[in-house]
């Protein structure tokens, strides 16, 4: 009877070591609602992990973030931003941990760092999106986006956006799109905006028929009622993936990696489905108003070499457009 | 001067509550901006300063819309306060209301409030686009004259409320007299109150000035759609690179806006030195009856003050907050309550936002309403030895409020008095508050110290009152208006705080101008705008009840000042 008794505590006090625990500090990009959503996920696996959370903008979250290494304290355990080239100017100074969760088994290898220093968790494709009281008959392709008369379009600035400078590196590296491209849409007066928010606002308030924006915005103003329609052009389309990334020796690495483990489970990709993204796990339906992933003509380049080459061609960019 | 003489003036009330307040200073103010010129001391980055074209285009630029802005609103702020203050204009006091608004809306909601008035797809581009028959709007607001047009809406309520301080202790025996010997109203305008009103328009004019240098919201908004690149929306793109160097060139950056800060104090100096003290009565204000006029003059005043100025905007902001969804026509199908209900119903943070930025607002302006009322009298009596205090109080102003915020974190990460744990908490947005918002409690208080003759004080100490006694009867009651709009005008600012609160706001330490940004950011514009509507309807509530106590202590203790 003893024994057994001794044999429950162990197994006991066992499951409870395995279990991580303490406090884990997350930086995230995530909106408001959204990271309440994503952590209540997470402590309903793991009720004894005390989730702190610090979120703004993108810009905001790592700016704060370099800072705080350059005085030698990150605050962080774990990132949650938008894109992989941001991840990757972090890579590139050591900030980050190399993890490769058993979950990242099921998810297609180009979303993932080779080196496991980052996980993508959702799909944000970037599409056209067009105001259904000014335009009947919408483009499909990016090359007809271009053709259209001065003054239709409105786009973020990669000198300000983060996604819009991933998306500059992969255009211009694809041969149906490349420089020439940009230099069509510089001819046509093109309305530069700061953010993604701003297109979507200068569509929907009908300032232009037309914006270059990330898809899941206009598809939930959509579902709302704004007067605004998606196309996912011929050509396919860049993706930014909101990855993940635990920080280079951080407090707890055992709840940063549960984090990682849960954001690419399946409990993870539904969670990020019922807040209305497109999940990157295969196998899960993507919510209302979006294409399946397996439908997704994706549009990419090798991240290193994004990374590599992003300065210079956000310069020409900003030459190229007068800013 | 002994060394025991030093050790009792340092020893005496006066000397300790300086001392203490150089201590808060240099928590405030100090710290932070060295720990930028640290970062801008950097050859590489100072070369890119130099060479790069940018850096000088977005100079200029800034430069241009700051003065453009400073003369503009402190014009327009003049002729409200003359219209408002002077003329028995009815309906003034909703007016005055009215004029306020745009400084509690936080800038990026204001412009987007003005786009849907004023913008390519605005109520009143659309009306006039029909009107004349043009295929595509006459204007745009993304254009260098839209940022100094918006920029000169967010001014105004500064400039009007520093002037006002000044129009408030004017005697009115000076313009009776005027009046008297037969000047008209313009005479007695141009020639007799703006010389006694000197220090107040040189105050307004550096504050509007410095508001416009640092403002970002707006000029994010406007400028690079506009592709008009300006210091602050420069700096943020520097911040934003993410590049090893970028930090450190957007600290050369905001050192650069130092020099243009740092002329205009220099110039105010110098104007003020032939500044008039007037002797300072606290009598019923003056009021010029319009006769027949009144009707006509109160119809323009409200067309143009409070219709396009503040409610045509105003009111495009409260139809975005009932429209189901950003970019329905405001008809009554497509309007309902929705977004109300979420902010006040279903957003967690909202109880906690509106606690903590009541708490952070009022504290701030007690704090730097009081330390502004020393430091004015230390500088006033200082000249021109005293330009760098006021650097130190102003340049946190000018900057834009992600580089100060930025230059808290450097400060506060790893506590500058050991233990001090500010990181994080809502108390180091507390001192964020201080040190950028000092500049608006200064100006006014200093203007309004420069006009105290200093034979009050001395006569005072002639009939044997200590430095506190003068201080308590003589000198506070004159003082007591001008500190109350000092705390009001860094109390509204706070209040709705969006990039400083964007970087410093942490774990359960929300504010409400950093819901507003996340909200905003999340495209949940009709969330942000119905969010706005509520602080502009707080304020509105708090301005009541304030209106209301003051009527109610005038009542039970008898005549009052006004």
């Amino acid at each position: 009877m003893r024994t057994l008794l001794t044999l429950v505590l162990t197994a006991l006090v066992g499951l409870a070591l395995a279990q991580p625990s303490g406090t884990l500090r997350l930086y995230t990009s995530q909106p408001e609602a959204d990271a309440a959503a994503t952590v209540a996920g997470f402590n309903a696996l793991h009720p004894d992990v005390r989730v702190e959370v610090f979120r703004s903008g993108t810009e905001q979250v790592i700016s704060r973030f370099l800072l705080e290494v350059e005085a030698g304290s990150p605050q962080a355990d774990v990132l949650l931003v938008a894109d992989a080239p941001t991840f990757e100017l972090l890579k590139a100074r050591d900030l980050l941990e190399a993890y490769v969760s058993p979950e990242a088994a099921a998810i297609d290898a180009v979303y993932l760092d080779p080196d496991g220093t980052y996980a993508g968790t959702k799909i944000l494709a970037t599409v056209i999106a067009y105001n259904t009281a000014l335009v009947t008959e919408p483009v499909t392709t990016w090359a007809d986006l271009a053709a259209l008369p001065a003054g239709s379009i409105a786009m973020p600035s990669p000198s300000y956006s983060g996604a819009a400078a991933y998306n500059l590196g992969v255009n211009t590296r694809d041969d149906r799109i490349g420089w020439a491209w940009y230099e069509a849409l510089a001819g046509a007066d093109v309305l530069l905006f700061q953010g993604n928010g701003a297109v979507l606002r200068s569509v929907a308030g009908g300032e232009v028929p037309y914006g270059i924006v990330v898809d899941f915005l206009p598809i939930r103003a959509s579902l709302e009622g704004s007067p605004v329609g998606v196309v996912y052009p011929d050509e396919g389309v860049p993706v930014i993936t909101e990855p993940v990334g635990i920080v280079a020796g951080n407090a707890n690495p055992e709840a940063a990696r549960a984090f990682v483990d849960y954001l690419l489970s399946e409990a993870g990709q539904q969670v990020a489905v019922d807040m209305g993204y497109m999940p990157l796990r295969p196998g899960i339906a993507a919510p209302a108003g979006f294409p399946d992933l397996a439908d997704l003509m994706v549009l990419s380049a090798d991240a290193a070499d994004l990374a590599a080459t992003r300065d210079a061609d956000k310069e020409r960019f900003a030459t190229l457009f007068g800013e | 001067m002994s060394f025991a003489r030093i050790a009792r003036r340092v020893a005496s009330p006066a000397g300790l509550a300086l001392a203490g307040l150089v201590a808060v200073l240099l928590f405030t103010n100090a710290l932070p901006l060295w720990r930028l010129v640290e970062r801008a001391i950097d050859v590489d980055a100072l070369r890119w300063l130099i060479e790069n074209p940018q850096a000088r285009r977005a100079s200029v630029h800034s430069l241009r819309v700051s003065t453009l802005t400073a003369l503009l609103a402190t014009a327009l702020g003049a002729m409200s306060v003359f219209l408002l203050e002077r003329l028995a204009l009815p309906g003034r006091r909703g007016l005055r209301l009215l004029l306020l608004i745009p400084l509690i809306v936080p800038p990026q909601i204001l412009t987007i409030a003005w786009l849907g008035w004023l913008g390519p797809a605005g109520t009143v581009t659309r009306a006039a686009q029909s009107l004349i028959g043009a295929p595509r709007p006459p204007w745009t607001l993304y254009s260098e004259w839209g940022i100094v047009l918006l920029l000169t809406v967010f001014a105004l309520p500064v400039a009007y409320l520093t002037l006002t301080a000044g129009l408030q202790r004017l005697p009115r025996s000076v313009e009776e007299a005027a009046r008297i010997d037969g000047a008209n109203v313009l005479t007695l305008g141009l020639r007799v109150v703006a010389p006694l009103l000197r220090p107040y328009l040189l105050a307004s004019l550096v504050l509007t000035f410095l508001a416009a240098l640092g403002n970002f919201g707006i000029q994010a908004l406007l400028g690079i759609p506009a592709r008009f690149i300006t210091l602050p929306t420069l700096i943020y793109q520097r911040i934003t690179s993410f590049s090893a160097g970028g930090f450190a060139q957007a600290a050369a950056l905001a050192l650069l806006m130092a020099i243009p800060a740092l002329f205009v104090l220099w110039l105010q100096v110098r104007l003020n030195r032939r500044s008039d003290a007037v002797e300072s009565q606290l009598d019923t204000p003056l009021r010029y009856p319009l006769g027949r006029w009144r009707w006509p003059a109160a119809a323009l005043a409200w067309t143009l003050l409070g219709g396009f100025v503040t409610l045509g905007p105003f009111v495009s902001m409260l139809l975005t907050a009932l429209t189901r969804a950003y970019g329905l026509p405001p008809r009554l199908e497509n309007l309902d309550l929705r977004h109300f209900t979420f902010v006040l119903m279903e957003l967690d943070a909202f109880p906690r936002a509106l606690q903590h930025s009541l708490l952070l607002a009022g504290g701030a302006a007690v704090i730097a309403a009081l330390m502004a009322l020393a430091l004015g009298y230390v500088l006033t009596r200082s000249g021109q030895r005293g330009i760098p205090l006021q650097l130190l109080v102003d340049l946190p102003y000018a900057l834009p409020g992600i580089v100060f915020a930025l230059a808290l974190v450097l400060t506060w990460l790893q506590p500058p008095i050991p233990g001090l744990r500010l990181y994080g908490t809502v108390w180091l947005l507390l001192l964020a508050y201080v040190g950028h918002y000092l500049a608006f409690a200064l100006q006014p208080l200093g203007a309004a110290w420069r006009q105290v003759d200093p034979s009050l004080e001395e006569a005072g100490r002639i009939d044997g009152a200590s430095t506190l006694q003068v201080l308590r009867h003589v000198l506070l009651p004159i003082m007591a208006p001008t500190v109350l709009v000092a705390a009001l005008l860094v109390f509204l600012n706070a209040f709705s705080e969006l990039s400083i609160s964007a970087l410093l706001a942490g774990s359960r330490a929300e504010t409400l101008g950093w819901l507003v940004f996340g909200l905003e950011q999340a495209g949940n514009t009709n969330q942000a705008a119905a969010l706005s509507v509520v602080l502009v309807a707080v304020l509105g509530v708090l301005g009541l009840i304030a209106a209301g106590v003051r009527r109610w202590a005038r009542a039970s203790v008898g005549p009052a000042p006004p």
